[in-house]
């Protein structure tokens, strides 16, 4: 009998029950929250649904030396993890969305890059943020990233610069993009008038399909020329995009904006939100991340609506300032809330496609900003 | 170590400042590329450069397309001109919408929509609109 009670309470010591704290609690309601915000509220599900349903797995307590949790090295997660701290799966997503991107907006509005280029300050300004904060070089580089509003360019940086900060970071850069339909609206509003809110746009020229072939393979180079760190991630980004304009490849194009992207997603948010155990997120320096990537979203959006702005000052075509914050690179949400902001003054004016051209520099623009910083950190 | 110290310390201005003229000359310079694709193309197939963007014309006044009611709105038409009535011109959709539904006429932006095709309600370029059918 008492052999029997012993195992009893052997088996009870290796439960979950007994092992668990407060802080594995805090995470599981985390996670179902960030289930419940991608099914119900259809947040972002692709990215939501996988990562909030990690950090339910990844919180799951259990005992250590069995290879079950994800900092085992021995452990399942953890070989899925490989592909997230080696840098893999960033770039093979950015293949995806090559695939799936239309260069045409910005090909025929140009002088609209430079909306992207604007709201890469919101980096730049959140990486002194986190200096100021008492952050680390490196980590302070990495945190700012969250500004580029571009998820596997913050992961891509934080997995060579602050490995020990990629579950906190990943988890502000996924959360804050799907929130930009709740962040942005209110500072476009306060930095525009309902003038500014009302210009229409000209239609863009024809972009021809040599264009959009050249594009991609003159882009890759100027870029990566520029900014060789940013290799992996925009060599990955143009090479998708060729492979979709350039027709002969359809079937690789076709399988890397479907199969491939989706499979890379589903394993980068699952093992993301795995990493997010309580004993390791929820420290103080996780607090000071979140409100950061708050500031550096809120940051990125108001300087390209203030750059729109000037722009305007000297120029005698004005644009609509709202393109401003769709330099913000999380395509396609930002160019949605900028067509959706237009639309509350003017249902007739139409200004997604034109958002779109910000939007996609935007990607382009962070990857540059992400090369960049880690090149001055080496 | 915090604040502009921490800053000061690991060089933060320093590369703030470079970090963005590195982006700005990079996006800078590509937008400069792309504008002189359209030559480079026209050059290397022999033919003359594409039109640029559709040009505006400022000084001609647009002309206001006439209605054209027929019998499948025309009794909407006299309905909602009750409501333009009411609430005077210009007028926004949203409250017109608002209105319609409260006055229960059936499917109001159906029929708002067949209106504005029809040129009965024309925009007036302001974000506002304007009744055509008198």
């Amino acid at each position: 009998m008492d052999d029997i009670l012993k195992l009893f309470a052997d088996f009870w010591s290796n439960t979950g029950f007994a092992m668990a704290d407060y802080r594995y609690i805090i995470m599981i309601a985390v996670g179902l929250i960030f289930i419940y915000l991608g099914i119900a509220k259809h947040y972002e599900p692709l990215l939501l649904v996988p990562i909030g349903f990690g950090i339910l797995m990844g919180n799951i307590p259990v005992f250590k030396g069995l290879g079950l949790a994800i900092y085992e090295d021995n452990s399942v997660l953890h070989y899925l993890y490989f592909g997230v701290t080696s840098g893999v799966y960033p770039p093979l997503i950015f293949l995806g969305i090559g695939a799936m991107t239309d260069f045409s907006t910005m090909l025929a509005r140009p002088n609209l890059m430079l909306l992207g280029a604007a709201a890469q300050m919101g980096v730049f300004l959140t990486f002194l943020g986190a200096l100021a904060l008492g952050f680390a070089p490196n980590d302070a580089a990495s945190i700012g990233i969250i500004g580029g509003a571009d998820g596997p360019t913050a992961i891509f940086l934080s997995a060579k610069l602050a490995p020990n900060l990629i579950g906190p970071i990943a988890i502000a850069a996924y959360s804050y993009m799907a929130l930009v339909p709740v962040i942005q609206p209110p500072i476009m509003r306060l930095l525009t008038t309902r003038e500014e809110r009302l210009i229409k746009m000209e239609e863009a020229r024809e972009v021809t399909k040599l264009e959009k072939i050249i594009f991609p393979i003159a882009g890759f180079l100027l870029c990566c020329f520029l900014a060789p760190a940013a290799l992996p991630l925009l060599g990955m980004l143009f090479f998708g995009n060729l492979l979709k304009e350039c027709v002969v490849a359809e079937r690789l194009a076709q399988t890397a904006r479907t199969a491939l992207i989706d499979t890379v997603t589903i394993l980068l948010g699952i093992t993301v939100g795995a990493s997010t155990q309580g004993d390791v997120f929820l420290t103080p320096s996780s607090v000071g991340i979140f409100i950061l990537g708050a500031i550096s979203f809120g940051i990125a959006t108001a300087s390209g609506v203030i750059f729109a702005k000037m722009i305007n000052f000297f120029s005698t075509v004005k644009i609509n300032p709202l393109l401003g914050a769709a330099g913000v690179s999380a395509v396609p949400d930002s160019a949605r809330v900028v067509q959706m902001v237009g639309q509350e003054e003017d249902p007739s004016n139409f200004l997604l496609m034109h958002a779109m051209a910000p939007n996609v520099s935007g990607v382009i623009g962070s990857a540059i900003a992400a090369g960049v910083l880690w090149s001055f950190m080496n | 170590m915090y604040g502009l110290e921490a800053i000061s310390h690991n060089n933060g201005w320093a590369i703030s400042v470079v970090g963005i003229l590195i982006v700005f000359t990079g996006l800078v310079t590509l937008s400069m590329l792309i504008r002189i694709f359209p030559k480079i193309i026209g050059m290397i197939e022999g033919t003359e450069t594409p039109k640029p963007a559709v040009q505006k014309e400022t000084n001609a006044q647009p002309k206001t397309p006439e209605p054209t009611i027929d019998s499948s709105i025309k009794e909407s038409v006299r309905q909602y001109q009750y409501l333009i009535s009411w609430i005077g011109e210009p007028f926004s959709l949203p409250r017109l919408i608002e209105l319609a539904n409260k006055r229960g006429l059936v499917r109001p932006h159906a029929t708002i929509s067949k209106m504005i095709h029809a040129s009965v309600i024309q925009p007036d370029g302001q974000g506002y609109f304007l009744w055509h059918a008198r």
